[in-house]
């Protein structure tokens, strides 16, 4: 300032400054808005200059993840925009992780189901193959034998269809299009009725069943075909694994906004450290120790779905000899928050 | 068939397509009072689709309703 008044006086010419400057007073005006522009200027670029340094830095670190390296984050250094800017697009990188991990998983998932099937498919293909060909080529002793030999094709045959039927029906479960048509209906019935069908076999194998009730009726929204199968199963894989425990027992009871279902054998506990992975597709306890075992393996991870789709919780547990599958199902068949 | 067995028989077909509880078809056949639940009637029903259907594990003539009843569809 002191400089360019100097230089304003050595211009007067020594002519008294105020005689000059009233003369003048356009070219002083337009210099002093030159200088208050040229301050402003300067202050802008020293206020801007961390933010865009941080902007550039925001935009190296978008070049970089955008080339697949979803690993790095911006930090976040204050609270103004474009630290929110920041934020999102680390939440962003987060997402994208997540969801990719998500999709190897799955991926790893599907291919470790078309390891399972293909080996569960071919073992009884296998078996069948070898006895009908003893067959075709008439391979056989007398009568009796070759009807062993068609008994065993034929059982086998029937166990491959159970594991086709389950991996469909376990697949159509999964797909995302599968619809859960809710009516309102009476849980008491529908054991019943899913009992109805075992009747025979518990006859057979000397079980006998017993109902528990904590209340007379009880009414829950699902999907009456769905909720069938998924406790046909648990019945199923009960007598299955039960059938030396004399007694099938079914507790029903009602609380707060749901009911809870009870599915209990005795005999043949499962070990501990097997029960967290029991629901897992093809998940079958110790093969060996279980000879009338004729499950497909997938019975339990379809009842998962099931309850799941119900919102419902499915647990395990076992000891004692007494092992206890529990059923939770909201009654509204809705969300439970 | 037992008279038991033709009397739940003769209920469900007289309405066809209507669908009975086994508590209402309890309290029409053996006409007593039904505690929530009662084997009786499940037993009736495996027993008469034994005699009547072809795959008693499938049945096509006594149909399952699941979670409401039983029915004959006409």
């Amino acid at each position: 300032m002191i400089f360019i008044f100097w230089i304003l006086i050595k211009v007067s010419d020594f002519k008294p400054f105020a005689v000059f400057f009233l003369n003048h007073i356009i070219f002083f005006t337009v210099l002093v808005s030159l200088f208050l522009v040229l301050l402003m200027i300067i202050c802008f670029l020293l206020f801007t200059n961390s933010k865009m340094q941080y902007f550039e830095e925001i935009h190296r670190t978008l070049e970089y993840i955008s080339k697949g390296n979803l690993d790095i984050s911006i930090p976040v250094k204050k609270s103004d925009e474009l630290s929110e800017l920041a934020f999102t697009i680390n939440n962003m990188t987060y997402q994208l992780r997540v969801s990719i991990e998500q999709g190897k998983n799955w991926e790893k998932t599907k291919n470790d189901l078309i390891t399972n099937v293909s080996h569960d498919l071919r073992t009884p293909l296998t078996s069948i193959l070898g006895y009908v060909e003893l067959i075709v080529e008439g391979k056989y002793e007398d009568e009796e034998s070759l009807k062993h030999y068609a008994d065993v094709a034929y059982s086998k045959c029937k166990s491959l269809k159970t594991l086709v039927d389950d991996l469909f029906e376990y697949s159509k479960l999964n797909s995302t299009g599968m619809k859960v048509n809710k009516i309102r209906i009476s849980l008491i019935e529908l054991l019943e009725q899913v009992i109805i069908g075992f009747l025979p076999y518990l006859k057979e194998v000397g079980m006998e069943y017993r109902f528990f009730l904590k209340n007379e009726k009880i009414n829950i929204d699902g999907d009456p075909v769905l909720l069938a199968r998924m406790f046909d199963n648990l019945v199923n894989n009960a007598v299955n694994y039960g059938k030396e425990g004399k007694y099938l027992d079914i507790e029903l009871q009602q609380e707060d906004k749901e009911a809870i279902v009870r599915i209990i054998n005795y005999d043949n506990p499962i070990p501990q450290e097997e029960l967290p992975l029991i629901f897992e597709r093809f998940y079958k306890v110790d093969k060996s120790r279980f000879k009338y075992n004729n499950g497909s393996g997938i019975g339990l991870a379809i009842v998962k779905s099931i309850v799941d789709m119900h919102y419902g919780i499915v647990t395990v547990d076992s000891k004692d000899n007494k092992t206890i599958f529990e059923v939770r199902l909201p009654f509204n068949g809705l969300e439970t928050v | 068939m037992t008279p038991t067995e033709f009397e739940i028989l003769l209920l469900l077909a007289e309405s066809q397509g209507r669908v009975f509880s086994a508590e209402e078809i309890f309290k029409r056949v053996w006409k007593e009072k039904y505690f929530g639940s009662n084997n009786t009637v499940m037993v009736h029903i495996w027993r008469l689709r034994e005699k009547i259907e072809d795959n008693p594990k499938e049945p096509k003539i006594i149909e399952t309703v699941w979670g409401v009843g039983y029915k004959i569809e006409s």
